[in-house]
């Protein structure tokens, strides 16, 4: 008996489990996700704070969002219920919409849901708050999480970026530290612009910028303490020291240092301020950049006979070229935050290139290249965006022209321009400022 | 007592074997050529009339009904007889198309050839179109009578036939709603491949394949979608983003133009999986 039931089971389970039918689908479009995000309700800073939202979302270049003339239906704060028909019409594929108060302790805070509309299925229902002058942090924390929930990458978008602001005359610049969020707003100045200043960077724990400064005539790598606004020198060196870059622990800064006509690469402790010689060739070892898990770095040498890209470990060991184009120059190397990538400069036959390649050299792809020139790249930390400086030709007059900061989506598309009050140079990326989850 | 059981039973199957031959369906609806003539005059239309010039798959010749008769006689071979006729005695335009058919049987008279005046021809040439086309529609709405007999064509099944056999007649006749034929499913493939949207910077997509379970309900649109491999969807990011943008195909293409009609009723009651392949 019990074996005519375990026959009856298992006939019935395969039944079951069989698989009527199977339809292949190959082959994605990849357009920008339409997307609505209704007014948010509530106090005066809400247009502006939608404004944030609707900016940030369209600039990643994954999103389209859906003019708000066209909706039918208009919510009424974060306990609204979607009509799904409406939403469905104007094919809209996820809804944002939210509320904001004020509280009694002078903060603002939003309140939003994230609906899939086809499905109609809430992705996400969250509040946060902020101080009431960190209005627009609170638009850049919402697109992050919006961006996270439908594209699954890390966020980005509440972040800053450090510059060389750059004005006057072209044979006298003034070159000038300045600071921002990603989107442009919130810009300040840094330095007074007394003296020149160069390639800054930000400290992963975001408390320090790092930046090259011809104080007192001679060029050195200075350290900014965000929060006091207290400027340190790193050390007292015979040569002159460029090039600075963190370590992913923000412990140790690693730069180059050019003594008796020779650079070379040195790493720092900051704690201990204990020095350590990586290289020893007597080529041009420059621009190290650390790998995100803090065991190798990428830098650029000319050992070759012209300038290449070099791995090796962190003590100095196990070099390896991993760039081999036959014609043209490889610079400034980043190492993207997610490892997958080094974004670097190409120049070949007189033009300027930013691309990327694995970190064993492989996948060489050139991402931007039609301008006079491009440098100084810098990932987005989420390794998803790069931002670098670009200058244009003036060809009405046959000059350079202004040069300002653009970004470039890792897939090569979506270049976008960042506003910037005066020329900028030398963009660096700072890391998330809000804590994930 | 036994003889009379008997005699009630061979009685019985006599009936039995002669309701067969008479067709016992056709005493339903004795009454069903009237029916047709209205919709034969409908569909006089040029684009319906090259339609129907396709055979019809499957058509049977019963002898016992006029209206049977009338099929036989416009079959596609008896047709082509008539060729010859119409071409040599050319007939007046005014004559009944119904009035014409016992006249396709008359064999062809070589008398009339020198009867006919050359000038008559050209008008000969459309005019035995036009009646070729008239006999094929009248097969044809003969077909569409046999098939409105039937009293169980379901909605579904319906659609089903609208987007299949664009026109061709007998298309659908040996589907009998089992299964999806290879233009449906390149249908559904196609209409949900327009609502796949992804993002072309997740690492790794270019190898991924994502497998979703679509269960429908009785209507033909979507009750639940389920990924097939749980675990990657929770512990892989790009294979989530790379999925859900999947389910989201699913769920617009059948919001908004409903391709999963055409799985017949059957294969509704069973999940479809789904293999999206960047």
């Amino acid at each position: 008996m019990k074996k005519i039931w375990f026959c009856v089971v298992l006939c019935l389970m395969a039944f079951s489990s069989k698989a009527a039918l199977r339809i292949d689908v190959v082959g994605a479009q990849s357009n920008p996700m339409p997307i609505a995000v209704a007014d948010f309700v509530g106090e005066s800073v809400s247009p502006g704070v939608r404004e944030v939202i609707v900016s940030n979302l369209e600039r990643s270049g994954l999103f389209r969002v859906i003019d708000k003339d066209a909706y039918i239906q208009k919510m009424e704060g974060v306990q609204s219920v979607p009509n799904w028909a409406d939403w469905q019409t104007i094919n809209a594929q996820a809804l944002l919409y939210g509320t904001v108060e004020r509280t009694d302790d002078g903060r603002y805070k939003i309140s939003f849901r994230l609906w899939d509309v086809f499905e109609g299925q809430p992705l996400l229902a969250k509040s946060l708050s902020l101080p009431a002058q960190e209005w627009r942090r609170l638009g850049h924390m919402v697109s992050d999480m919006v961006y996270s929930r439908l594209t699954s990458e890390d966020e980005y978008f509440d972040t800053r970026v450090v510059y060389i602001s750059e004005s006057g005359n072209p044979l006298r610049r003034q070159k000038r530290l300045a600071i921002m969020d990603q989107d442009g707003s919130g810009h300040h100045y840094l330095t007074d612009g007394k003296v020149m200043v160069l390639t800054p960077r930000f400290s992963p724990n975001m408390q320090k910028i790092a930046y090259m400064s011809y104080k007192g005539g001679k060029p050195r790598v200075y350290l900014l303490d965000l929060k006091t606004g207290k400027e340190e020198w790193l050390g007292t060196f015979s040569g002159m020291t460029f090039a600075p870059r963190f370590s992913p622990d923000s412990s140790k800064l690693i730069f180059s240092m050019a003594q008796n006509g020779n650079t070379e690469i040195y790493e720092q402790n900051l704690r201990t301020k204990e020095l350590k010689r990586l290289t020893n060739h007597p080529a041009i070892d420059t621009t190290p950049s650390y790998s995100p898990d803090g065991k190798k770095i990428v830098f650029s040498s000319d050992r070759s006979g012209s300038q290449q890209l070099y791995v090796m470990d962190t003590d100095g060991k196990d070099v390896k070229r991993i760039s081999f184009g036959s014609k043209g120059a490889y610079a400034t190397p980043v190492w993207s935050p997610r490892g997958d990538y080094i974004a670097f400069t190409k120049i070949q036959d007189g033009a300027f290139f930013i691309g990327v390649m694995r970190p064993d050299g492989s996948g060489e792809r050139l991402l931007v290249m039609d301008a006079y020139m491009v440098e100084s790249p810098t990932w987005s930390p989420n390794g998803r965006v790069l931002m670098y400086s670009k200058q244009m030709l003036n060809e009405e007059e046959g000059s350079v022209g202004k040069s300002g900061l653009y970004s470039i989506d890792v897939t090569g598309y979506n270049e976008q321009h960042i506003p910037t009050p005066n020329d900028a140079t030398d963009p660096a990326w700072s890391p998330l400022l809000h804590s994930k989850k | 007592m036994w003889h009379s059981s008997f005699f009630y039973s061979i009685l019985l199957h006599t009936a039995i074997i002669l309701a067969l031959f008479i067709s016992i369906p056709s005493w339903k609806h004795p009454d069903e050529k009237p029916q047709s003539v209205p919709i034969l005059i409908d569909l006089k239309n040029i684009k319906i009339a090259e339609k129907t010039h396709l055979p019809v798959k499957g058509e049977k010749v019963e002898s016992s009904k006029p209206v049977q008769k009338t099929t036989s006689a416009l079959a596609p071979k008896k047709v082509e007889k008539i060729v010859p006729v119409e071409k040599e005695t050319p007939r007046p335009e005014s004559k009944a198309l119904l009035d014409k058919m016992p006249a396709v049987k008359n064999k062809p008279k070589p008398v009339a050839k020198p009867v006919v005046p050359p000038s008559v021809k050209p008008q000969a040439k459309p005019k035995k179109s036009d009646e070729e086309d008239m006999e094929q529609l009248l097969a044809s709405v003969e077909k569409m009578g046999k098939n409105l007999k039937s009293t169980s064509v379901s909605a579904s099944a319906k659609n089903k036939t609208e987007g299949q056999d664009k026109g061709i007649k007998g298309g659908v006749s040996s589907d009998e709603g089992e299964t999806l034929t290879i233009s449906q499913i390149d249908f559904i493939s196609t209409t949900v491949r327009k609502y796949w949207n992804r993002d072309l910077g997740i690492e790794g997509a270019e190898n991924m394949k994502i497998d979703l379970r679509i269960f429908l309900d009785s209507t033909g649109h979507v009750r639940n979608v389920e990924f097939s491999d749980q675990a990657r969807y929770h512990s892989d990011a790009g294979y989530r983003s790379m999925a859900e943008s999947a389910r989201r195909a699913v769920y617009m293409s059948d919001r908004l133009e409903s391709p999963f009609v055409v799985v017949p009723e059957k294969l509704r009651r069973e999940d479809i999986v789904f293999t999206f392949i960047p």
